[in-house]
């Protein structure tokens, strides 16, 4: 076996929290190797996505902006080549917020920070194992087709998105049983809409659509008729943000069989140059009992998918008012994983957390989204979030404490993304939240390999993180 | 280590050859079982590609079909489903005939394909070694979620287009040196092309392009030019080759543009008649041997370096891109060349120039030999080699019977030839993928080995008749 390089710190896995990490990381003066399994980077952003909420969720239900540091940057830089939309906050939907960016630039982006940050790359290396000393993590070991080499790192960050190299290492992990893990998706984009009609109907049909859980918001006074009047004065699909509905057509395609029952119809939006906006459909396939961590469930849910989507898409293109004329232009080659485990860290963030709007001295970033409301494979999509789950109730945002990224009974290693240590209903399994958490692990990471310390002993005192954190433009402190 | 399973043939990779062989063996009787890297089927057709003469080459420059079998079904259905476009065949370019097929239906399609014929499937997982008893290759080792598994078979196809599984297994290959290597590439595929106006300045501007004729047919520069001019929609004319000469030249100059591809592109048929323009020449990442992970890395980084310098350039300064937007990068690098594999024979350009037919064939090929991405994306190798005749050559079945090992086959680009030879394109990994599924189901229904059945392939070619392929019958 071959010795590939030895790095201050390792970052496995090059999806969204792996690339925020690396540029972190770097930026704080580590030299940093992000390993990826294929040849891009950007995992669920640009590969197996986007997610329907890229970007999104920037603002908490007051209005305050609680997420900026490289999700800002990257935005903004976006934006002014015109590969972006601006933030999109119509009042009627709360925290839902949008401030949507081209994929395949941001995937492009993407790759100019690497070299910009002087991170470097190993793509195309699947990690298969960690090599440990004692409790320590101090390696990864990669295969490729160069064959099998060994990485040595002082820290290494776990961003695979499953926690596959914190269960490698022996870290306690928490997950559903397979028939209680959220579905997984494969998504597609359609250009070639007509959104004046689309929009028609959808303004002529209010009911038809899933607007009503915009009242849910106990910061909108509104009643159900100031909210169909406001979406009446709609000029522009972009003012919609997302669209979740026809329930009339999707029903009586059902009945003929021509629409399947794992998801309901509707679709987010991608920009692309020049103003064109296509149609992103991430909810018309839902794979359920398929855990991402067995290697037969992800193929058969590779599978499935597809068989879903084909359904979908001639049930968009017969069906919908303004897709008539629409093409697809790109299916995700992969899989959009919404739910594995989740490791478990010094601290495990709850739902009471998220409800309570709970400050951490430790705060590394922030979060608004919602607790609970979790993926279900019917045509409703999701369960309704409420018992346990719910809006911050004073309309704020919780704090995502340092804690939550120190893996227990493992030294060296951090967790970043969705694999963070919260309750189920806590999940940060959102695009916003994994970029979050991966700036801040790469800072820390970076920070203990300058030190010689253990991301465990810099609980003890996080605020150097905290003040490069805020250099890099992290929002941490001034919310509700 | 868990043992995922025992079947009668592995195929080791689900690219465009891959995906072949997993529906011929699987046709022909033999429990198959293809294991791919990704989570999506079909490589360099569309997850790296598609490349551009994706489809295309089916016909010879005399006008005879000589590619058929999967690929033609393929193409037939998506075809019907409004997927693809009807074979163009302008006369002008005779052997250069394009079937274009949208990459995305045909990566579904190929998932449809593999319910229908029951074709087991083993995704995420990287294959990392063989398991060999003396000579015999006996099972595989991968590596994915679930940890590391090994596959048994009776008989083991290497489609991993860089013939990874025969060096694992031992195999002697030929590899040029790395500064000889064809370049890899990242394409795009880009919306919102004003076609006409495209048009317009290709039929004003015949010294800007080069449209080369094919030699059998001793056609005029004056009488293609006639044609072009002719020309009423886009797909009527294949494809844009290099060109935009005057434009390119300057923006080189003045910095706008890199020095490592060129402009030209490929089309891309989408539902309701849309068509696309797909750019696969435009990063070309040179000294990049995609066996050695160092390289590979670096050409993923330098090639959308180029990728966004083109295209910034293409928008601003050809005509008719001004207002079109790209719609997909491709994940990944779609590697041109690599190994070769050395087999019980090797393909030569003498072959070629002979439009040499075998007893052992199993498909045919019209591409010329020679005819490689040089130094700039289309300036092509000189030494050109036609098949005599406007004809086309066998494919004899002991290009995929590797030396040294038994109980394995390679297909796709790895198949062994010589370096001019390399059958790298789309429809030549589909042929030797098919041919290499049958091949392996009869091996393992026969209980004998790939060498063993070099003796007598006549019940592999009556399997690849069956199965639509064409053998006989053509110059």
């Amino acid at each position: 076996m071959q010795l590939y390089g030895e790095y201050d710190v390792v970052v496995v896995g090059g999806g969204t929290s792996g690339v925020a990490a690396a540029i972190a990381s770097a930026r704080a003066g580590a030299n940093t190797l992000l390993i990826e399994r294929v040849g891009v980077l950007g995992g669920q952003m640009n590969y197996s996505g986007p997610p329907g909420f890229s970007y999104a969720h920037f603002f908490n239900l007051l209005g305050e902006q609680i997420i900026g540091g490289i999700m800002q940057e990257t935005h903004t830089r976006l934006l002014n080549e015109g590969h972006a939309l601006p933030h999109i906050r119509p009042e009627f939907r709360g925290s839902y917020t949008f401030s949507y960016v081209d994929p395949d630039w941001w995937g492009l982006m993407i790759f100019e920070m690497m070299t910009e940050n002087g991170v470097n790359l190993l793509l195309h290396s699947l990690a298969v194992d960690v090599l440990k000393e004692g409790d320590a993590v101090k390696g990864i070991i990669v295969e490729n087709t160069s064959g099998r080499q060994v990485i040595l790192g002082k820290v290494v960050i776990d961003c695979t998105g499953e926690g596959d190299i914190c269960v490698r290492a022996g870290a306690p992990y928490n997950k559903l049983p397979r028939e209680e893990l959220q579905p997984h998706t494969l998504s597609f984009t359609a250009d070639g809409v007509d959104w004046d009609k689309a929009l028609n109907y959808i303004k002529e049909n209010p009911d038809e659509f899933s607007f009503e859980r915009f009242l849910n918001n106990p910061f909108l006074k509104w009643t159900k008729e100031q909210l169909i009047e406001r979406i009446k004065n709609i000029k522009d699909i972009t003012e919609m943000g997302e669209i979740m509905g026809y329930y009339s057509l999707r029903d009586a395609a059902m009945a003929k069989g021509e629409w399947h029952e794992f998801s309901g119809v509707g679709f987010f939006l991608i920009p692309r140059e020049g103003g064109v906006i296509q149609a992103h459909f991430q909810h018309s396939s839902q794979v359920p009992n398929c855990d991402p961590t067995d290697v037969r469930d992800l193929t058969y849910g590779e599978i499935e998918c597809r068989r879903q989507i084909v359904i979908a898409w001639k049930f968009i293109r017969k069906y919908m008012p303004g897709f008539e004329n629409a093409y697809i232009t790109r299916v995700c080659p992969e899989l959009r994983i919404r739910e594995s485990g989740r490791v478990v860290g010094d601290y495990i963030l709850t739902t009471k957390d998220v409800l309570e709007s709970r400050k951490f001295k430790d705060v590394i970033g922030k979060s608004a989204f919602p607790a609970g409301g979790h993926h279900i494979a019917t045509t409703d999509t999701l369960t309704s979030g409420q018992g346990e789950g719910g809006y911050p109730r004073d309309g704020g945002s919780h704090d995502i404490p340092y804690r939550c990224l120190v893996t227990k009974n493992v030294e060296n290693l951090l967790v970043a993304g969705k694999a963070i240590s919260t309750d189920r209903d806590a999940y940060h399994r959102f695009l916003q939240q994994t970029m979050v958490t991966g700036q801040a692990a790469g800072v820390a990471a970076a920070l203990c390999a300058k030190k010689g310390i253990t991301p465990r002993q810099l609980e003890k005192d996080v605020s150097e993180l905290q003040k490069i954190l805020v250099k890099q433009g992290a929002i941490l402190y001034g919310t509700h | 280590m868990e043992l995922f399973g025992i079947y009668d043939v592995v195929v080791v990779g689900g690219g465009t050859e891959g995906v072949s062989a997993a529906i011929a063996s699987a046709r022909a009787g033999a429990s198959t079982l293809l294991i791919e890297r990704l989570g999506a089927l079909g490589g360099q057709m569309n997850v790296q590609g598609p490349p551009g003469f994706a489809y295309a080459h089916m016909f010879n420059p005399r006008g005879e079909q000589v590619i058929a079998g999967i690929v033609e079904e393929t193409h037939n259905r998506l075809l019907k489903d409004g997927h693809a476009l009807p074979h163009l065949k302008p006369q002008w370019r005779a052997g250069y005939t394009f079937s274009y097929v949208d990459p995305d239906w045909w990566g579904l399609l190929m998932f449809e394909m593999m319910q229908e014929n029951h074709v087991n499937l083993l995704l995420h997982s990287l294959a990392v070694d063989v398991v060999k008893e003396g000579n015999t290759v006996r099972g595989v080792i991968v590596e994915n979620t679930s940890g590391r598994q090994l596959v048994m078979g009776k008989v083991f196809i290497d489609c991993t287009g860089e013939g990874d599984l025969s060096v694992m297994a031992g195999v002697p290959y030929e590899k040029r040196a790395l500064e000889q290597l064809m370049r890899p590439s990242i394409a795009f595929t880009v919306d919102g092309v004003d076609w006409d106006v495209v048009l317009k300045y290709i039929k004003d501007n015949p010294k800007e392009f080069e449209f080369r004729t094919h030699p059998y047919l001793k056609m005029s520069d004056e009488e293609m030019w006639k044609q072009i001019k002719a020309i009423k929609k886009i797909e009527e004319i294949g494809n844009i080759p290099d060109g935009w000469f005057s434009i390119t030249e300057k923006g080189v100059k003045n910095g706008e543009m890199h020095e490592f591809g060129t402009i030209g592109c490929f089309l891309t048929p989408r539902e309701g008649g849309v068509i696309q323009a797909h750019f696969q020449h435009s990063a070309h990442v040179p000294n990049c041997d995609g066996t050695d992970v160092r390289d590979l890395t670096y050409g993923e980084v330098e090639s959308r370096r180029q990728a966004v310098m083109a295209w910034k350039f293409i928008k601003k300064s050809i005509p008719g891109f001004e207002k079109a937007y790209i719609t997909r990068v491709t994940p990944e690098l779609r590697v041109r060349e690599t190994r070769r594999i050395m087999c019980d024979y090797k393909m030569t350009e003498e072959d070629i120039a002979a439009a040499r037919k075998f007893k052992d064939v199993i498909g045919k090929d019209e591409y010329q030999a020679g005819g490689q991405h040089m130094k700039h994306s289309t300036m092509l190798d000189p030494k050109a080699i036609y098949a005599k005749d406007g004809g086309s050559t066998d494919i004899p079945y002991r290009c995929m019977v590797p030396l040294n090992v038994e109980g394995m086959l390679v297909a796709g680009k790895p198949i062994c030839t010589d370096e001019s030879t390399i059958k790298r394109f789309i429809v030549s990994t589909m042929v030797t993928g098919q041919a290499a599924g049958v091949a392996a189901a009869v091996c393992a229904k026969k209980g004998v080995t790939p060498r063993q059945l070099e003796k007598d392939v006549s019940e592999v070619q009556d399997i690849l008749q069956k199965q639509g392929a064409i053998l006989y019958g053509t110059h």
